[in-house]
């Protein structure tokens, strides 16, 4: 099974999910992230679901808990590029992401990272 | 007597005969009986004209080769053979083909078919064709229209780099709440604006549907990462709004455009000032 890399750059640790996320393929990407925060002492973490067509309960409940999880260890987490239907189905659902900044792409989520870790 | 007799049933019978013909031959669907293994048993008056070669006519001929000129069954995606369907389910099918005539020119075909039983048995079926290319035609046009509708409906204007906005005029049913949904989610990603308005000004009547809808609308924009301004929230909207109970908290509301117009501005740092 692929992994999914964690790319660090500067205070930030950037995850870009190309491919289709099993549940055990996520659950091992949170743990992955977390474990790298751990290490690494990064501020913030972006997570690109530019190309993820699908999102259901269980992917939106651990996104929203890596969030939470980042939070209780200082660093903030950004979501960017979700896509619209990706969007209508979470609202659908009823999954709320409440903790987790969302941007529309890399470079505005890199922006807010910057600026909300500066205060700290 | 008794050759009277026989005589006499001759005649009726093709009496019968002619009358049978004169109806199948002068409708305008193309009638066919086929078998089991789609080879045409007998075929009226406009499959032969339309078909028939002076040599052989489409008699014992196979059904998908006369009218489609292939040499398989007719398959999905492009056109179900009724045939096969009525074979399945063994009731009669009806099926929507589409053709190209001599000239190229697309025509849409009604086919049903019709089995036969013997013995509890489908032995063969009645093929019927009739040409529907301008009810279709009709239909897609109707299509196309309720489309150029919808889109016109909810118009998104991007009106500031960063800020685009929503102006709905007009009752919001649910097949229009979702459709404001779709297209406004749509524009946010293609002009990566940061800030939406809505404006209701133009709305009439706010039900807990629509609101519900619209709300589903301004929660998943700010999952892509925007946020959304309400406005053209009239008194009357207002009030029959917190009747209902809608909960608006955590959405920014105004009562005018330029109210929301203004605080969209200063949220992507600009500032409206007078030319001095």
């Amino acid at each position: 099974m692929s992994k999914i890399p964690i790319l660090k750059i500067e205070d930030f640790l950037i995850v870009s999910i190309q491919t289709e996320l099993h549940d055990r393929m996520a659950e091992e990407l949170q743990r992955d992230i977390i474990d790298e925060l751990g290490t690494t002492n990064a501020k913030g973490v972006l997570i690109d679901v530019t190309s993820l067509d699908i999102v259901d309960s269980f992917l939106g409940r651990l996104i929203g808990d890596t969030a939470n999880m980042t939070r209780v260890m200082g660093a903030k987490t950004v979501l960017v590029g979700l896509q619209p239907a990706v969007a209508i189905t979470l609202v659908e659902l009823g999954v709320e992401l409440t903790g987790v900044h969302t941007t529309l792409n890399m470079e505005k989520g890199l922006e807010w990272l910057r600026n909300s870790t500066r205060r700290i | 007597m008794a050759k009277k007799r026989e005589v006499k049933k001759g005649k009726e019978v093709i009496h019968k005969m002619e009358v049978y013909e004169k109806v199948l031959n002068n409708v305008h669907e193309e009638i066919m009986l086929i078998d089991r293994n789609f080879k045409i048993i007998w075929a009226n008056k406009n499959v032969l004209d339309k078909y028939g070669t002076e040599k052989t006519g489409v008699i014992s001929d196979l059904c998908y080769k006369v009218t489609h000129n292939i040499d398989h069954v007719c398959k999905p995606p492009h056109d179900i053979c009724p045939v096969e369907e009525a074979l399945k389910t063994g009731k009669p099918t009806t099926e929507l083909h589409a053709h190209f005539d001599r000239e190229g020119n697309k025509i849409y075909a009604e086919i049903s078919a019709y089995p036969v039983y013997d013995n509890k048995r489908i032995t063969e079926f009645i093929h019927i064709s009739r040409d529907v290319t301008e009810r279709v035609m009709f239909e897609e046009k109707l299509k196309e229209q309720q489309k150029a509708i919808l889109e016109l409906s909810t118009p998104v204007i991007k009106i500031w780099e960063g800020i685009i906005t929503l102006p709905l005029v007009g009752i919001v049913d649910s097949t229009r709440a979702k459709q404001i949904m779709e297209s406004l989610l749509d524009a946010i990603v293609k002009t990566q604006a940061s800030i939406a308005i809505i404006d209701i000004t133009g709305v009439p009547m706010v039900d807990t549907e629509v609101a519900d809808r619209l709300i589903r609308t301004i929660k998943a924009a700010s999952l892509l990462g925007t946020k959304c301004i309400m406005v053209g929230i009239k008194s009357d909207i207002a009030q029959s709004m917190v009747h209902l109970g809608i909960d608006l908290s955590g959405i920014e509301t105004f009562s005018n455009l330029q109210i929301g117009l203004e605080r969209a501005f200063s949220n992507v740092g600009l500032k409206v000032a007078k030319d001095e």
